[in-house]
């Protein structure tokens, strides 16, 4: 039985609680939610709000957006709690799902984008000025603001792909595009961050 | 391999996606260009770093409020099981059977042409539509609560079939409107929500079975 001792991060469940244990909790949460037991479904969003949250922010780059993502990801995962089949944790269940949410609101933003013909805010396209770069711990900013200068397509696939280690198969399933231009997409994204991380 | 050739492939190598002959020209390359070999440790630190993207960041308020409010305008979408289901179709379809006066999905009998048989048979026909469609929306319901279980292809493949057999029974009931006691086009109406109810019934089990 795997104890929760090596994986410290995953969220308030103490050490001493067996990962068994914390899946048949999970497990009568979401058949409590299922029922229609809100308070069981408030539990769930307690336990997986900052994993989604950090995919939803990471995905569009948008603090209030990401609030406005996670918030349809949750009412979404409710309305469909009746597909999940437990046979992963409800987290992996919930990624696709937070992705697709994602990805959706891109859709018609840009639709709704197509329409305008001038932006004013050029700073998330220019190059982080490099003396200001710096060495160490806030090489993951530097990482971060990089991220915000990609097309949102490489983005979401760097994101998706090598932040969060999910397969060019799985990517292709969430987003829709073939895993070739899945494998494309990473390809310019890494060239993309690495010309803009160069000191 | 050259360097264009080298920044080309790099990403693929670093994941191991090479075809052997592929990789040993890279590593030849690799082995004697300097600049080819800066660009692969930037590309190797920058793999490092990216799953520190992946941590877990608290929403700046508490979102659940928002959450809470939304679902509770809405129904929790009913939990179908098969059984629960067959059995409330069976119950339904039972019903059919009493109001037909036959079995349900057997042709409906030629009445007598007058105007009251065809008023009769006109109430009778709009009540049998009913049953037809709660039964219907029953399978429809647990169809849709299991359509992520089925692939993509597969639901629109059966989407694109019960349109035309909703095309078809809209064609039919037109028929009837002006001649509701026609033994053919009720027998049409009959077999044409049979062939609706059957082909729900098969996708919801092949929905359970996946």
């Amino acid at each position: 039985m795997e104890t929760l001792g090596a994986t410290a991060d995953r969220g308030t469940i103490p050490f001493t609680v067996q990962a068994d244990d914390a899946r048949a909790v999970e497990r009568a949460q979401i058949a409590k939610a299922r029922s229609g037991d809100l308070s069981a479904f408030e539990a769930l969003y307690r336990a997986n709000a900052s994993r989604i949250y950090g995919l939803c922010l990471r995905l569009c780059g948008d603090p209030s957006l990401a609030e406005d993502l996670t918030q349809e990801a949750f009412v979404r995962a409710w309305q469909k709690l009746d597909s999940f089949r437990g046979e992963s944790a409800f987290s992996s269940w919930l990624y696709p799902l937070a992705v697709n949410v994602a990805l959706t609101e891109r859709r018609s933003r840009r639709r709704r984008d197509l329409r305008l013909v001038v932006t004013d805010d050029l700073a998330p396209f220019e190059k982080p000025d490099p003396a200001a770069r710096s060495q160490g711990p806030e090489s993951q900013l530097d990482l971060e603001r990089a991220l915000s200068s990609l097309p949102p397509g490489a983005r979401s696939v760097f994101v998706l792909h090598d932040a969060y280690g999910f397969k060019h198969q799985e990517i292709a399933e969430m987003t829709g595009v073939a895993a070739g231009t899945s494998k494309a997409q990473l390809h310019r994204a890494r060239r993309l961050l690495r010309e803009v991380l160069k000191p | 391999m050259n360097c264009p050739d080298v920044e080309e492939r790099l990403s693929a190598y670093v994941d191991g996606d090479l075809g052997e002959a592929e990789f040993q020209d890279l590593e030849l390359h690799l082995a004697t260009c300097v600049a080819c070999q800066s660009e692969e440790r930037e590309l190797r630190a920058l793999l490092i770093e990216a799953p520190g993207l992946a941590q877990e960041v608290s929403p700046p308020r508490d979102l659940w409020p928002g959450i809470a409010a939304r679902i509770r305008t809405q129904r929790r979408p009913r939990v179908f099981t098969l059984g629960s289901t067959l059995a409330a179709l069976a119950a339904g379809l039972a019903l059919l059977a009493i109001l037909t006066g036959r079995g349900p999905f057997l042709p409906v009998a030629p009445n007598a042409q007058s105007h009251a048989a065809a008023a009769g048979e006109a109430a009778r026909l709009a009540e049998l539509e009913r049953q037809y469609d709660r039964v219907t929306a029953e399978l429809l319901a647990v169809l849709n609560a299991r359509r992520d279980s089925l692939p993509p292809e597969t639901m629109a493949a059966v989407e694109q079939d019960l349109r035309s057999i909703d095309d078809a029974l809209g064609r039919v009931r037109v028929a009837l409107a002006s001649d509701p006691t026609d033994p053919g086009l009720n027998h049409l109406l009959a077999s044409t929500h049979q062939k609706k109810v059957n082909a729900l019934r098969h996708v919801v089990r092949l929905a359970a079975q996946l």
